[in-house]
C-alpha cells in the first residue's frame, strides 16, 4: 500500500504555502515536523480531499484522492477538531458512522468499541461539551477509525493536551501504525521521536527532510533546531 | 442514498438540541395563542355596550354586555341551530320569531341580545348581504349571496373565461345551506395571516443554522471526507429542515385554532357551508376545508420561507446574515405590500388569509387557492433542490 504525492503546490495569491512535494509514504508512522505555518495543515487537507491543490496528485494505490474509494478507507482527525456540542460521545461516532455509509448494528459495534479503546466507554453517553479536552481529541481519533482506514491522518493531534493525555495519545497511535498510514503532524518533537517509523519535515512549503526514521534514535530535536533554530518544543 | 433516515434522525436532533429552535418555537405559539385570545382579552371590563330594549307589552330589558359576553352569548344559541336547512320555512321560522321594528337596528340588536337570542347568528348573516329579518325568505337570501359573488368579480376584474369558470364552481355549492355554527373555525381562519405574519421570524432563527452549522462547529472537514456523504446527507438537511418548517406552521395553526374553540364554546362548525362565513366566496367547500386548505398553505408557505432561509444559509455559510437577509423582506411582503395588482394575490399576506376564500381571480383553470398552492409547493422544491446543490459544493473548497 502506498501513498502517492506527486509536485503538490497550493498557491495563494501571496504565498506558497505548498509548493511542489512529492512523497511516497507506506505502511507505519509517518511523522510530518514543521513550525507553525510550515505549510504541514495545508498539505494534510489536500491529502484529505478537502482543499483543492493549485497543481499536482494524490492517489493512495492508483486511486485518486477526489474519489469515493480514496475517501472509503481515509480517516482524518483535523487540527481543529469540530464536533457537535449536544450530542453524546456515542451520538457522534453513530452519526458520523450513518455518514462514512456504515449499518445500524455495525455502526453500534464498532463505536462501542473505540469508546473503549480510547478511553472513553463510560462517557459515551455523556455530551461532548462536557468532555475535556482531552477527551474530544481522543473522541477525534475515534471517529477518524470507524471505517477501519488504510490511511489515517492525524494533524496535530496533541496540540492543547497536558503531558499525561499526550503520552496517553502517543501510545494511541503508536498501535495504529502495523497494518495501516498513519500520517501524523505535528511542531512537537517528543510526539513522534520514539514512535515514528519514517520522518518528514516541512519548511516554508518544502520537504527538506524524507527519510526512514530509527526509532532508537535520539537526535531528532537536534535535527529539528538546526532546520527551525527552537521553534519547536 | 444509504442512510438517510439515521442522517435526517440526526439532523432533526441538531435542530432541535438547539434552545433557540425551543425558545423561538414556544414562543411562536404563545404568540398564537394571544392572538387568537385578544377578543376576550379586549372584549372584558368596560369594552361592551349596555343595551336596554321595551317590549309591546312595555316590559323593560337593560343589561350591560361586554364585547366578549356578546360573543359567547352569540356562540352558546348559535350552535343549537346547528343541522338546520335554510330553507323558505327556516326562514319563515325565523321571520315569525323575530319582532317587527322598521328599521332600527339597534332596538333590533337589543332585542336580540336581551331578548330572544336563537336567531342572533342567523339575522347577522341576513344582515350583512343588506336584507331585513322582517321580510326576508331563502330565495331572496340566495339571491343576493349570489349577487355579493357577482359583484366581488366585478371588483376584481374577472375576464368572462373566469367567470364562466366562477358560474360552473357555484353549481357546485349545495343549497339550500345546512346550518353549523362556525365562530370558533371563522376566528382561527381571520388569523391565518397572522401567523403568516409572524411565522418567518421564528423559523429563520430555527433554520438559519441548519447549513451554516457545520461551519461554525468546524466539522465541514469531518463530513466531506466521509464517503458517500454529500447526496444523503444534503437531502436529510433539507427533508429535516422542512419538516420542522412545516410541522412548526401546523402546531401555529393547531394552536390558533384550539384556543378560539375553547374560548369561543359551541359546536366546532367545521362542516358548514364556506359562504356561511364568506357570503360571496364560489368555491364549493365547508369552513373546515377552507381551514385545511389555509392550514396546508400555511405548511407550504413554512417550507418556502424554510428553503429560502436554508438557501442564504448554505450560500453564505452564516446563520446571522441568513437571518438577516430572509426577515425583513418576509415581513415586508406579509404586511405592507398593498397592491391591488394580481401578482399581489401570490404574496402570503394575501393568500393566507380569509380574504383569500372570496378572492376568485384565476391562475389559468385553477382557482386562486390551488395555484398558490401549486406555485408556493414548486417555489419550495426548487429553494430545497438549490440548497442541497449549493451544499455539495462546500466538499472541496479552493481556498
Amino acid at each position: 500500500m502506498e501513498l502517492t504525492v506527486r509536485e503538490l503546490s497550493k498557491h495563494y495569491r501571496d504565498k506558497r504555502a505548498v509548493d511542489g512535494v512529492s512523497l511516497r509514504l507506506t505502511e507505519g508512522i509517518n511523522g510530518l515536523l514543521g513550525a507553525n505555518g510550515a505549510g504541514k495543515t495545508t498539505l494534510m487537507r489536500m491529502l484529505c480531499g478537502v482543499l483543492r491543490p493549485t497543481a499536482g496528485s494524490v492517489s493512495l494505490d492508483g486511486v485518486d484522492v477526489s474519489s469515493e474509494d480514496y475517501r472509503a478507507v481515509l480517516g482524518y482527525l483535523p487540527q481543529d477538531f469540530g464536533y457537535y456540542p449536544d450530542f453524546t460521545g456515542l451520538d457522534f461516532l453513530l452519526y458520523l458512522a450513518a455518514l462514512k455509509g456504515m449499518s445500524r448494528p455495525h455502526a453500534k459495534r464498532k463505536s462501542a468499541e473505540l469508546l473503549e479503546m480510547v478511553g472513553l466507554g463510560d462517557v459515551g453517553k455523556k455530551k461532548i461539551k462536557t468532555y475535556s479536552g482531552g477527551m474530544r481529541q481522543r473522541l477525534g481519533i475515534a471517529q477518524a477509525l470507524l471505517n477501519d482506514p488504510r490511511l489515517l491522518i492525524v494533524d496535530e493531534p496533541t496540540a492543547g493536551l497536558d503531558p499525561k493525555e499526550r503520552v496517553r495519545f502517543r501510545n494511541l497511535l503508536a498501535d495504529l501504525g502495523h497494518d495501516s498510514i498513519v500520517l501524523l503532524s505535528t511542531h512537537i518533537v517528543s510526539d513522534l521521536e520514539h514512535i515514528a517509523d519514517h520522518m518528514l519535515m516541512m519548511s516554508e512549503g518544502h520537504i527538506i527532510l524524507d527519510e526512514p526514521w530509527d526509532k532508537s534514535r535520539t537526535d531528532l530535536e537536534r535535527l529539528y533546531l538546526e532546520e527551525f533554530g527552537g521553534e519547536g518544543e | 442514498m444509504k442512510n438517510l433516515g439515521t442522517l435526517f434522525r440526526y439532523e432533526l436532533k441538531k435542530i432541535w438540541t438547539r434552545r433557540l429552535t425551543w425558545a423561538a418555537a414556544i414562543l411562536l405559539v404563545a404568540v398564537c395563542v394571544i392572538d387568537a385570545s385578544l377578543f376576550w382579552w379586549m372584549g372584558r371590563g368596560d369594552n361592551g355596550y349596555h343595551f336596554t330594549y321595551t317590549s309591546e307589552d312595555g316590559t323593560e330589558y337593560s343589561k350591560f354586555l361586554t364585547s366578549f359576553d356578546q360573543i359567547k352569548m352569540e356562540g352558546t344559541n348559535g350552535s343549537k341551530l346547528d343541522g338546520q336547512i335554510w330553507d323558505e320555512s327556516y326562514f319563515e321560522t325565523m321571520r315569525r320569531s323575530l319582532p317587527e321594528v322598521g328599521g332600527d337596528s339597534m332596538r333590533f340588536t337589543s332585542y336580540m341580545y336581551l331578548v330572544d337570542h336563537t336567531y342572533l347568528a342567523a339575522a347577522g348573516m341576513v344582515g350583512a348581504l343588506g336584507l331585513s329579518t322582517d321580510t326576508v325568505t331563502a330565495y331572496e337570501f340566495y339571491e343576493a349571496r349570489r349577487a355579493a359573488a357577482e359583484a366581488a368579480w366585478a371588483e376584481q376584474g374577472l375576464t368572462p373565461y373566469e367567470i364562466s369558470y366562477w358560474e360552473r364552481e357555484a353549481e357546485e355549492i349545495e343549497e339550500p345551506f345546512t346550518y353549523e355554527y362556525c365562530k370558533g373555525a371563522q376566528f382561527a381562519i381571520t388569523r391565518a395571516s397572522d401567523v403568516a405574519m409572524i411565522l418567518p421570524a421564528g423559523l429563520a432563527a430555527i433554520l438559519c443554522g441548519v447549513f451554516a452549522e457545520e461551519r461554525r462547529n468546524r466539522t465541514v472537514p469531518l463530513i466531506f471526507v466521509s464517503s458517500g456523504s454529500r447526496l444523503p446527507l444534503s437531502m436529510a438537511k433539507v427533508l429535516a429542515g422542512s419538516v420542522t418548517a412545516g410541522a412548526l406552521a401546523a402546531v401555529m395553526m393547531a394552536a390558533t385554532v384550539v384556543t378560539e374553540l375553547v374560548l369561543l364554546g359551541g359546536g366546532l362548525g367545521f362542516g358548514a357551508p364556506v359562504q356561511l362565513y364568506a357570503p360571496s366566496s364560489g368555491l364549493a367547500i365547508s369552513v373546515g376545508g377552507a381551514l385545511l386548505i389555509l392550514s396546508g398553505l400555511e405548511i407550504l408557505y413554512a417550507v418556502l420561507f424554510g428553503g429560502v432561509i436554508m438557501l442564504l444559509s448554505v450560500t453564505t455559510g452564516s446563520s446571522t446574515a441568513a437571518l438577516a437577509c430572509s426577515v425583513l423582506p418576509s415581513i415586508y411582503l406579509s404586511i405592507w405590500v398593498k397592491s391591488q395588482e394580481r401578482w399581489a394575490d401570490w404574496l402570503p399576506g394575501r393568500l393566507l388569509s380569509g380574504s383569500a376564500l372570496e378572492n376568485a381571480r384565476l391562475l389559468g383553470p385553477l382557482n386562486i387557492l390551488k395555484s398558490g398552492a401549486l406555485t408556493y409547493a414548486a417555489i419550495a422544491l426548487v429553494m430545497l433542490a438549490l440548497c442541497a446543490l449549493v451544499w455539495r459544493r462546500w466538499a472541496v473548497v479552493g481556498k
